[in-house]
């Protein structure tokens, strides 16, 4: 009996919702914003794929086009590469916009990643910028408190409540019938997104990982959303008028995805400071000097390496080396700096990791900021793939360097001439670098803490919901 | 005059009784001082970093002038060319001004900062990584600071205080009495609206300035201070006017309520975010990628320049020709010369996607209320953009010394004791408030025009009828 009582109210729920005109305006209002946010995403990443794309090959070509000349000095010339567009961005941005896109590889330097997209700006880029997750993060949840504050709220002041619980309804079953309506009209919304997100997918013939990761998107927007819903329920179930409903509703919205999200970054970038560029660059210095032996000067330290490479060959003279002593030299310059630089730029990262342990502090108080992160970590836009991207290219920078600088070791000039080589031949069997995809093992291992909020929350609002049924039996 | 007063004045007697009215305020004012010191905080740490890039970029001058001294006391001729070239590197950076702590605005996308020397390349003067260090994940998530409370908080303050200054009164049945009485309507609901409405409005730009005064320590300029002012004052009338509108347009406070939060959200977030993505469309920014590799391909053609060649123009012969072979002036000039179209071609795809975005602003008050605070604070982009142009100023400033002294190798004399070498001083831009006000005033014309189409339709029901429907 109770199970069909539950069913048919979940059904004549969703025949009101259907039914209600404004309702009908404001889901197909929803529907075109994220159906443009869709296209505009999706022309836009587009672009700079193609940009992205093509700069690579023009890289190539430049890099191989230098002909003859000192190894070393091809090293200093470089190679860009550039950061590959997450298919996943179209639904979730994440930090796209505040991450570098273009990272310089050369020889004694580690480079951040530069030109990010929000650089430039005027006062337009304040505000958020348009996008799927946007539309599902801040908009939606207000709909749906738009759509059912007056659930419970709205019939008890009509009296209407009073009249369904007499006729035999248990509030529970009340409870139940209309989470269940409002829950499928969510789920109808994330099915069509689903859809539209995997013909997408397919027509770009992505991974089977980014379905997975489009699966785990849709599953945590379709916990998000129903964290509002409950709450929003309960908060309409407990109020005993539609004013105070609305009013309470918009409050823990704009706590939760307005206020919370930003103090909570606020407040761990005051407890745990990013150090300045210029503190960096001290850093960084300090570091360098401490690997070469700082107190030295550079002639010094020049000295102290050469013997150090014959003591390594067993000769007292330059001339008796079997290697070219600059390009061993080279080479142990850049393993040093190579290794002061990653010490120093992890403990930079290690300081982003804190901040966001100190934000995870604040999960109790915004549902949005376990959310934000666990998508942005399943699109591959959160800095954690971009940390990985860091360390990649950062590999391949070495290695590259490495490689010319054992060109020079291994060819010792036979009069006083600069030595020189093609750099391409040189460098041909490296392959051009490609960023690998991140294991869906790693994501989860970075963002486990965050998924699990998301159904702590998800718990909590279900129990706050179901908590707040038996304030249906009170009169208003 | 005297009905409207009379009016005010009851309605400021029942706002005197309705606590959360004050509830509100005080939310407001927590939110505002919490949002000031934390542009305090910012602004701070920025003014930490210029001050450590100042103490480097006065040890390097010290080191510089030592250097020269040295060389003088040694009694050679050293030839100033050098010296003057590559043997300063300059440290110039952009001032914070005492009202920084409004908004970080723009502040966060430029480079605040410039290292060179009279010879490094124009097209790389901002190109090292001096600005980037920030965590993403707080610049994408936004800072709360003053001018996100103005711009964002206080429309939904303003539109809680007001979403039933009428419609109350019609859902209590008390409206039809208030109409019966021999008052005109309009002069009713400006009453209300300038005693609730006006309350609210000058007790949130009070606390907005106060805040503000505080963390600056009352150091800004006057100006400033009443700029802030009118801008609150402009960009909340904004906000009550549509909320009046709604209150005559609908007949419940639910539908008001939502009507004024769907406006709230269409003008703060989903029109600044069109906008956004349609500046994407018309404006796209130019491609980083295509850039990079563009100079990169330029400079590979002048690395396959032979040598020889910038020797043989090396400006004073007996110089130190290492360094003069490799950092001739007149090779970087001319590298300059090859690399300023794309420079120009670049910056002109960005000036221009600005210049689109300057002319948006118009259609939503937030984004034309967010320019007009970041101009106060000078966190805006015209300024960053005007350092820029300045430090490319400086640079050829030093350049032409440079080129003045190589064409005679000698000693610097008095210029050693650095009293002739020039110091740059930021020079604040010129653009004029006015257009920014205008814009703001452009953008407040539309509902102000839907309001007064508001009243009159409503007076015509209320003359036609009657009685209040």
């Amino acid at each position: 009996m109770s199970t069909k009582a539950w069913f048919v109210i979940a059904r004549q729920q969703t025949l009101l919702l259907l039914r209600d005109r404004r309702l009908r305006v404001a889901g197909i209002a929803f529907l075109l914003i994220c159906l443009a946010a869709w296209v505009s995403a999706l022309a836009r990443n587009e672009r700079i794929a193609q940009e992205r794309s093509a700069a690579t090959r023009a890289e190539a070509l430049a890099w191989s086009s230098q002909g003859r000349v000192d190894p070393h000095g091809a090293a200093h010339f470089g190679q860009y590469v550039f950061k590959p567009v997450s298919p996943l961005s179209i639904f979730e941005p994440g930090l796209q916009d505040q991450l570098g896109t273009v990272v310089r590889l050369e020889a004694h330097q580690q480079s951040p990643a530069s030109h990010r997209p929000s650089d430039a700006g005027t006062a337009l880029s304040r505000f958020s910028s348009f996008s799927l997750a946007a539309a599902l993060q801040v908009l939606a949840p207000l709909l749906l408190i738009l759509t059912g504050f007056t659930t419970f709220s709205g019939e008890r002041a009509r009296t209407l409540l009073r009249q369904e619980i007499a006729s035999g309804v248990s509030p529970r079953e009340l409870m139940l019938g209309r989470l269940l309506a409002q829950a499928a009209v969510i789920g109808a919304i994330l099915s069509v997104l689903a859809l539209v997100g995997a013909a997408t997918l397919l027509l770009r013939k992505e991974a089977l990982a980014d379905y997975v990761r489009l699966g785990g998107l849709i599953v945590a927007y379709g916990l998000y959303l129903c964290c509002f819903l409950a709450v929003t329920l309960g908060i309409s179930a407990c109020c005993s008028s539609a004013r105070s409903s609305l009013a309470a509703s918009l409050a823990f919205w704009c706590c939760t995805v307005l206020l919370v999200p930003r103090i909570a970054p606020a407040v761990a970038a005051h407890l745990e400071p990013t150090p300045s560029a210029i503190e960096f660059q001290a850093a960084v210095d300090a570091a360098l000097d401490r690997a070469f032996d700082g107190d030295n000067p550079r002639a010094t330290r020049s000295k102290r390496v050469k013997a150090m490479i014959l003591k390594k060959y067993g000769v007292t003279r330059e001339a008796d080396l079997p290697v070219n002593l600059r390009g061993e030299s080279l080479q142990y310059a850049e393993q040093l700096s190579t290794d002061a630089f990653r010490q120093q730029y992890r403990q930079l990262y290690r300081i982003y990791d804190r901040q966001a342990q100190l934000e995870r502090a604040f999960t109790p108080l915004s549902l949005l900021l376990p959310m934000r992160a666990w998508t942005a970590s399943l699109a591959a836009t959160d800095f954690g793939s971009h940390e990985r991207f860091l360390a990649e290219a950062d590999a391949y920078r070495f290695q590259l360097v490495q490689r010319l600088n054992d060109d020079i070791r291994r060819n010792r000039p036979k009069d006083a001439t600069h030595y020189t080589n093609d750099v391409a031949h040189v460098t041909a069997d490296l392959d051009h670098f490609e960023p690998s995809a991140e294991p869906l093992a790693n994501v989860w291992d970075r963002q486990w803490p965050d998924a699990m909020a998301l159904i702590a929350w998800a718990l909590v609002s279900g129990g706050f919901c179901w908590l707040c049924v038996a304030r249906l039996r009170e009169p208003s | 005059m005297k009905l409207l007063l009379r009016i005010g004045l009851h309605e400021l007697r029942r706002v005197s009784r309705d606590r959360a009215f004050f509830g509100l305020i005080v939310a407001f004012a927590l939110v505002s001082g919490y949002a000031a010191w934390n542009g305090q905080v910012w602004s701070q740490q920025r003014q930490s970093a210029l001050a450590q890039t100042a103490a480097q970029a006065e040890e390097t001058r010290s080191a510089y002038l030592e250097k020269i001294a040295k060389t003088l006391r040694g009694g050679r001729q050293t030839p100033t060319y050098t010296l003057l070239a590559v043997g300063l590197q300059h440290h110039l950076t952009l001032p914070v001004v005492s009202m920084a702590p409004l908004t970080v605005g723009q502040a966060e996308g430029y480079p605040y900062e410039a290292r060179f020397h009279a010879l490094s390349p124009t097209h790389d003067l901002f190109t090292a990584p001096v600005h980037g260090l920030e965590n993403p994940a707080t610049l994408a998530a936004g800072r709360l600071d003053l001018a996100f409370v103005i711009v964002v908080l206080l429309p939904l303050v303003l539109i809680a205080g007001t979403y039933d200054l009428w419609t109350a009164e019609r859902e209590n049945g008390t409206s039809a009495f208030l109409l019966s009485q021999p008052v005109s309507p309009t002069a009713l609901l400006i009453g209300k609206a300038l005693a609730r409405g006006g309350t609210l409005l000058i007790a949130v730009t009070g606390i907005t300035v106060a805040a503000l005064a505080v963390t600056t320590t009352l150091q800004g300029p006057v100006n400033s201070y009443l700029a802030l002012s009118a801008i609150v004052l402009l960009y909340g009338s904004f906000w009550i006017a549509l909320a009046l509108a709604a209150n005559v347009l609908m007949r419940q406070t639910t539908t008001t309520a939502l009507a004024c939060g769907t406006v709230w959200l269409f003008v703060v977030w989903l029109l600044p975010a069109m906008l956004s993505a349609g500046l994407d469309l018309l404006r796209p920014a130019p491609s980083a990628a295509e850039h990079v590799n563009a100079l990169r391909l330029h400079e590979l053609e002048l690395r396959n320049v032979p040598a020889s060649a910038a020797v043989s123009s090396c400006p004073a012969p007996g110089l130190d020709r290492s360094i003069a072979a490799r950092r001739n002036l007149g090779h970087i000039e001319s590298q300059d010369l090859i690399f300023a179209p794309l420079v120009e071609a670049y910056e002109t795809q960005h000036t221009e996607r600005r210049r689109l975005a300057q002319t948006l602003r118009v259609i939503s008050a937030a984004i034309a209320a967010a320019d007009a605070l970041e101009r106060i604070a000078g966190t805006d982009a015209e300024r960053a953009i005007a350092f820029q142009k300045q430090v490319v100023e400086f640079q050829e400033q030093w350049r032409a010394i440079v080129a003045s002294r190589a064409a005679v190798p000698a000693v610097l004399g008095v210029e050693a004791a650095g009293h002739t070498l020039p110091r740059f001083h930021f020079r604040e831009p010129d653009v004029p408030n006015e257009t920014n006000y205008f814009a703001l005033l452009a953008a407040l014309a539309i509902p102000c025009a839907l309001l007064a189409w508001g009243l009159r339709r409503r007076a015509l029901i209320v003359n036609e009828t009657g009685v209040d429907r």
